[in-house]
C-alpha cells in the first residue's frame, strides 16, 4: 500500500505538473537515474561484502566464480540499465530534435527491461527488491513503445 | 553488516530518501539533472567488481 501510494505521489508530481512530453521524459529518466544510483550504491555493499565471504570460504577460483555469480550477473545488469539510460535520454534528445516518437519510445521500454531485471536479481540475492526501482519502471512504463532487443540481458 | 540488515537499511532508509530527493528535484527543476551527471562513468558495483576479482587473483592465481 505504501509503495502504492509513493508511485502514485511520483506520478502525480511528474504528469500532474504540466510540461511537455520531452520534459516530462526527462523528468522521469532523473527520477530513474537516482534510483538506480542508489541501487547501485547497496548493491556495492551487498557486492563487496559476499566477495569478502566468498573469498574467505573458497578453495580454489572455480569455487569463489560459482559464489560470485548471482552478483557479478547483478553487476552486468546494473551496467545494462546505466547503457539503457543514457540510450533513453538520447532518444529524447532526437525527438526533441525533431526526430521520431518511436525512438524515445522504445528507449524507455528498454530501460524498463534493464530495472526489472535489475529488480528480479536483487530480489533473489536478498529476498526482497527495492521499491525505488519498481517506482522508477512504472513511470518509464507510462511512456510505451518495445524494445527492439538491444539491451535485454 | 549481513545482507539482510543492509537490505533492511536500504528498504527503510534508502528507498524513500531517494524517492524524495528525486521527486523534488524533478518537479521542482525546469531543466532535470542528466544521467551522465546523476550516475558516474564507472558504477560503484563495478568497481566493487575489479577490486574484489583482483584479490581473487591474489589468493587463487
Amino acid at each position: 500500500m505504501i509503495r502504492l501510494m509513493a508511485w502514485m505521489f511520483t506520478a502525480t508530481a511528474l504528469f500532474g505538473c504540466g510540461g511537455s512530453f520531452a520534459s516530462n521524459a526527462r523528468r522521469s529518466i532523473s527520477v530513474a537515474s537516482e534510483a538506480l544510483a542508489q541501487t547501485d550504491r547497496t548493491s556495492a555493499r551487498l557486492y563487496s561484502e559476499a566477495a569478502r565471504e566468498a573469498l574467505q570460504v573458497s578453495h580454489d577460483r572455480a569455487e569463489y566464480d560459482r559464489r560470485m555469480a548471482e552478483y557479478n550477473e547483478l553487476e552486468i545488469s546494473l551496467r545494462a540499465a546505466h547503457i539503457a539510460l543514457l540510450a533513453a535520454q538520447a532518444g529524447v534528445d532526437v525527438y526533441d530534435s525533431g526526430g521520431r516518437k518511436l525512438d524515445l519510445q522504445s528507449g524507455f521500454a528498454c530501460a524498463v527491461l534493464t530495472f526489472e531485471d535489475i529488480f528480479e536479481r536483487i530480489h533473489d540475492i536478498t529476498g526482497g527488491g527495492p521499491s525505488a526501482l519498481m517506482n522508477a519502471v512504472q513511470l518509464m512504463k507510462a511512456y510505451g513503445g518495445e524494445c527492439d532487443g538491444r539491451y535485454e540481458h | 553488516m549481513d545482507v539482510t540488515s543492509i537490505e533492511k537499511a536500504y528498504t527503510l532508509i534508502g528507498d524513500l530518501a531517494v524517492l524524495i530527493k528525486a521527486i523534488i528535484s524533478a518537479v521542482a527543476d525546469k531543466d532535470p539533472d542528466r544521467v551522465e551527471k546523476i550516475l558516474p562513468d564507472e558504477l560503484r558495483t563495478s568497481i566493487a567488481r575489479h577490486a574484489a576479482e583482483a584479490k581473487a587473483s591474489e589468493k587463487f592465481g
